[in-house]
């Protein structure tokens, strides 16, 4: 029903690439559609009538020029079109009041990006594992 | 009353124009009294012919020529040709005749030369000259002798006191007369006898009042324009002046006459009072009659004019040492009232609060009068009160009855000495409070201050019942009489407080204005405070949010990288390389433990205390067992943690910040000691008596801390050793000391215990729910 993609919602070029590397590591990997600001990610997810065409999961960055993740998040969670697609956000931040308003918000999961890259490696891993694996069996809508 | 014969008022009516009754008597025009007393003559002509245009009937008896030879005539028919040049040399002069009078002249009368006083007036287009008998044996030099030495021993009398009384036994000896009184005005112009010097064998008049109506308004007013007055013999007849055909006003000004007739009222009243002479001396102070030198004589007496000069000269010398006196108590009270105005503002600014500022210091509102039984404030919604007040419900009644009633709209002051007389609900209150006086902050009248003076209770000795009477005559005519009663007559007056002087109403005005000053002042430091306090913590939460984002991306990348390059290209690269790299990766860690710490101290600046009481002993081994791999060694250490650590009310998330870097810090800094012995012990000092706080410990072994760092290790950024081989930021001491401080506490070094010892307790008020076993006592709960 998903095509097998990640949306990466991303300003930051090196996190992204980052990102793609740990990515591109794992068995059959998820192709990862990159959208560097939060505006071009909504465009991306709306843009099309197609259903099938929308990712199995997005990863937003909160901070980003113009429309920020949490307010990409809540666009997402209110369109009916988008609103099963499961949403991770990624921040550097481990305010807890950050944590806490991106659940507010909708958000499926919080993860603080780590500062080694091993450790991506291993969230990254798990990301796939958990949200496209697992998901693949048991469709989330309905 | 009816009387059937009056001869005051037969002897005056025939030469007085106006008839004075009860309908007209505060008009009475005294003077245009078309009458001279008999003690001279007064002729008036026209400043410009010098031809006669009144005269009094007496000219005979001075000049020895009858008044119908001298009306219409010009003065050089009458008088020498010496006087007629010294006539025109006085209309010449800018001061007129002041300099030149008495013009002293001999007339032939009945053959006989006699020695006269001239004194001559301008008064506008006429000249009035009256001519009188002069003393030969009181030559001038013997007045300016006399006056000299009465001049200095008034202006010697140093004390206030006593200046009224030697004045008058001064005035007494220089003219011989039986009573010389100094009367003085209050404000409604009733007056007092206020000292006194007489005959031994008369009644003293000293502390007797009169009321205002014994000197109504318009001789007041003309005792201001010729400020000597003698009545002269009441048992003499007056002499009537006549004008000439050719004069068409209808009568002359006497005002500048000396010898202007007397009201018969006035002269009525002497009569009852027995006195034959009577001289009074105005005392002006400022443009007002301050009161009266009142000489009576009871049997007839000659004062010559050069004495009436020399006195009306004593009476400025009087006035002007009054008025020195007068401002320098004036000075005094309000250099006094200055001073007390200026501590209580600064005390105001110094304590940041207006009702500690007006009601605790060494100054309080209370020394701003005299005689005041207190104060109340009232701002923002609440009163205090200070010394001795009246119910707050009363007070608050009086302000409501005050605001609708009795102030202004937009007045600023209210004073009132009897106030229960315009608002009788406050009668109760008089003791205490029978004067107010209220400064409001605003027009708005919402905030304001009231003092209260006690209630007099004044007796008044008037002299005599303080009322005219009304005299019926004969013909049916009622006429106004004057008092007749001069029997002692006691009035006791109650509900009045002492009156507020302009000054202290002046005073109150401007302690408003210090007290606004102070508070605008201290509003606008807080204000700014605050604001800068807000703008320091959207800074600091920038601050964090930069910190935690943009400082962290680069590092991230330069480690990632650094990663890559590590895995990607580990056959290629060498080992020097590989060593080269994981410098890299240090540096990086480095850098975000520094961040990390950053963030910490921080967000302890920041967001409210969540206080609750904190099981420490489970928390601290938390914290162990976290800390503890972290700073793992080869050789075997001891962490000692006491079982019985007892609870604390504090933030636990801080608390637990707390502990982390003190144990961190032990673990970091710990050193084997002699006996080879090395580890940590977390543990507390029980309080010495009573509610001392517990003080909690972190001891680790190793060498003492110089008393030089003692403190200055828990500054930012404060390491002991720059050389030393452990890694550290020196924020976790820092943060510390930030906790400690938040929790209104404080943390302290000792060399004790295993060798160097943190020891902090936090807010000793919050601790108070705990006895020493830590239990709760509201809950119970341990």
């Amino acid at each position: 029903m998903y095509a097998n993609k990640i949306l990466l919602a991303e300003d930051d070029t090196t996190d992204a690439e980052f990102f793609q590397r740990a990515l591109s590591r794992l068995d059959s990997p998820p192709e990862l559609v990159w959208c560097k600001s939060g505006t071009e990610a909504y465009l991306g997810l709306t843009g099309q009538d197609d259903a099938s065409a929308l990712p199995r999961l997005a990863i937003l960055d909160i901070k980003m020029p113009g429309m920020n993740g949490l307010e990409l998040l809540e666009k997402i969670k209110s369109d009916e079109r988008t609103k099963n697609l499961p949403v991770i956000i990624m921040s550097s931040s481990d305010e807890p009041q950050d944590i806490a308003r991106a659940y507010d918000c909708g958000a499926n999961g919080y993860l603080v990006k780590p500062n080694r890259f091993q450790d991506l490696r291993d969230l990254v891993g798990s990301i796939h594992t958990f949200w496209i694996k697992t998901n693949r069996l048991k469709p989330l809508h309905d | 009353m009816q009387i059937n014969h009056d001869p005051v008022a037969r002897s005056v009516r025939e030469v007085y124009p106006y008839r004075v009754d009860l309908e007209n008597c505060d008009h009475e025009p005294l003077r245009h009294i078309q009458v001279v007393q008999a003690f001279a003559c007064l002729i008036a002509a026209d400043a410009g012919s010098l031809t006669v245009r009144y005269v009094s009937e007496n000219t005979d008896r001075y000049l020895g020529i009858d008044w119908q030879d001298i009306i219409d005539q010009p003065l050089s028919r009458i008088f020498s040709r010496d006087l007629i040049e010294q006539i025109g040399l006085g209309l010449s002069r800018e001061d007129g005749f002041e300099s030149l009078n008495p013009i002293q002249t001999f007339f032939r009368i009945d053959g006989q030369q006699s020695l006269k006083n001239v004194i001559v007036h301008r008064d506008g287009s006429r000249i009035l000259l009256e001519i009188e008998n002069a003393t030969e044996d009181l030559q001038t030099s013997g007045y300016q002798q006399l006056l000299a030495r009465a001049v200095a021993r008034i202006q010697n009398i140093s004390n206030h006191d006593r200046l009224f009384t030697e004045t008058a036994t001064i005035i007494r000896q220089l003219t011989g007369y039986d009573r010389v009184m100094v009367y003085r005005f209050d404000k409604d112009y009733n007056g007092e006898v206020i000292a006194e010097a007489l005959a031994d064998d008369l009644e003293p008049f000293f502390g007797l009042h009169y009321p205002h109506t014994d000197i109504p308004k318009q001789a007041r007013e003309l005792y201001l324009k010729n400020r000597v007055r003698l009545i002269s013999d009441i048992s003499q007849s007056p002499s009537r002046v006549h004008s000439s055909e050719a004069v068409t006003d209808e009568y002359l000004d006497l005002t500048m006459a000396g010898s202007r007739g007397v009201s018969p009222i006035h002269l009525e009243y002497l009569g009852y009072m027995g006195v034959n002479n009577s001289l009074s001396v105005a005392i002006v102070l400022g443009d007002r009659l301050w009161g009266l030198f009142a000489l009576h004589h009871y049997s007839p007496k000659n004062v010559d004019y050069a004495l009436r000069n020399l006195l009306q000269f004593i009476g400025q010398i009087f006035s002007g040492h009054l008025s020195l006196q007068a401002a320098g108590r004036y000075r005094e009270q309000t250099l006094t009232r200055n001073l007390v105005r200026l501590a209580i503002g600064e005390h105001i600014t110094k304590t940041r609060d207006l009702f500690t500022g007006l009601l605790e210091g060494k100054y309080t509102l209370l020394n701003i009068f005299n005689d005041t039984t207190g104060a109340v404030i009232n701002f923002e919604g609440r009163q205090e009160t200070k010394g001795e007040t009246p119910p707050m419900e009363d007070i608050l009644g009086l302000i409501d009855w005050v605001n609708n009633n009795g102030v202004d709209h937009d007045s600023l002051i209210y004073s009132n000495d009897s106030v229960s007389r315009d608002y009788p609900a406050f009668a109760p209150h008089c003791d205490i409070a029978a004067g107010v006086m209220i400064i409001y902050f605003n027009p708005d009248h919402a905030d304001w201050i009231c003092w209260f003076r006690p209630g007099l209770t004044r007796k008044i000795t008037w002299g005599g019942k303080p009322e005219k009477e009304e005299i019926l005559s004969r013909e049916g005519t009622r006429r106004l009489g004057p008092r007749r009663s001069f029997q002692r007559y006691v009035e006791t007056m109650e509900g009045c407080s002492a009156p507020w002087q302009q000054a202290e109403i002046d005073a109150a005005y401007t302690l408003r204005i210090t007290i606004i000053n102070s508070m605008i002042q201290h509003y606008a430091e807080v204000k700014q405070i605050n604001e800068r306090l807000k703008k320091a913590y959207e800074d600091l939460e920038t601050f964090s949010y930069t910190v935690s984002h943009d400082l962290r991306a680069p590092l991230r990348a330069i480690n990632g990288y650094a990663e890559i390059l590590e895995e990607e290209f580990r056959e290629v690269l060498t080992d020097d390389a590989r060593t080269l790299i994981m410098g890299i990766q240090r540096g990086v860690d480095q850098m975000n433990t520094f961040i990390t710490d950053i963030l910490e101290l921080s967000r302890v600046g920041s967001g409210g205390l969540k206080l609750s009481p904190v099981d420490v002993a489970p928390l601290v081994s938390e914290v162990v067992n976290e800390s503890r791999p972290v700073y793992a060694r080869e050789e075997d250490f001891a962490v000692r943690v006491d079982k019985d650590l007892p609870p604390v009310v504090a933030d636990r998330r801080l608390l637990r910040q707390l502990y982390t870097n003190l144990i961190s810090n032990a673990l970091k800094y710990m050193q084997a000691d002699e006996d080879g012995s090395l580890g940590i012990a977390v543990g507390y000092r029980r309080p010495e008596e009573g509610f001392e706080p517990t003080i909690y410990t972190v001891s680790n072994t190793g060498p003492g801390i110089e008393d030089e760092y003692r403190d200055t290790i828990f500054q930012m950024f404060s390491r002991i050793s720059s050389n030393s081989k452990t890694e550290g930021t020196g924020i976790g001491l820092a943060i510390v000391e930030r906790i400690v401080s938040r929790h209104n506490g404080k943390v302290w070094v000792t060399n004790d215990g295993l060798g160097v010892t943190f020891n902090f307790y936090l807010d000793p008020e919050n601790q108070h729910t705990f006895d020493s076993d830590g239990r709760d006592r509201v809950s119970g709960a341990a």
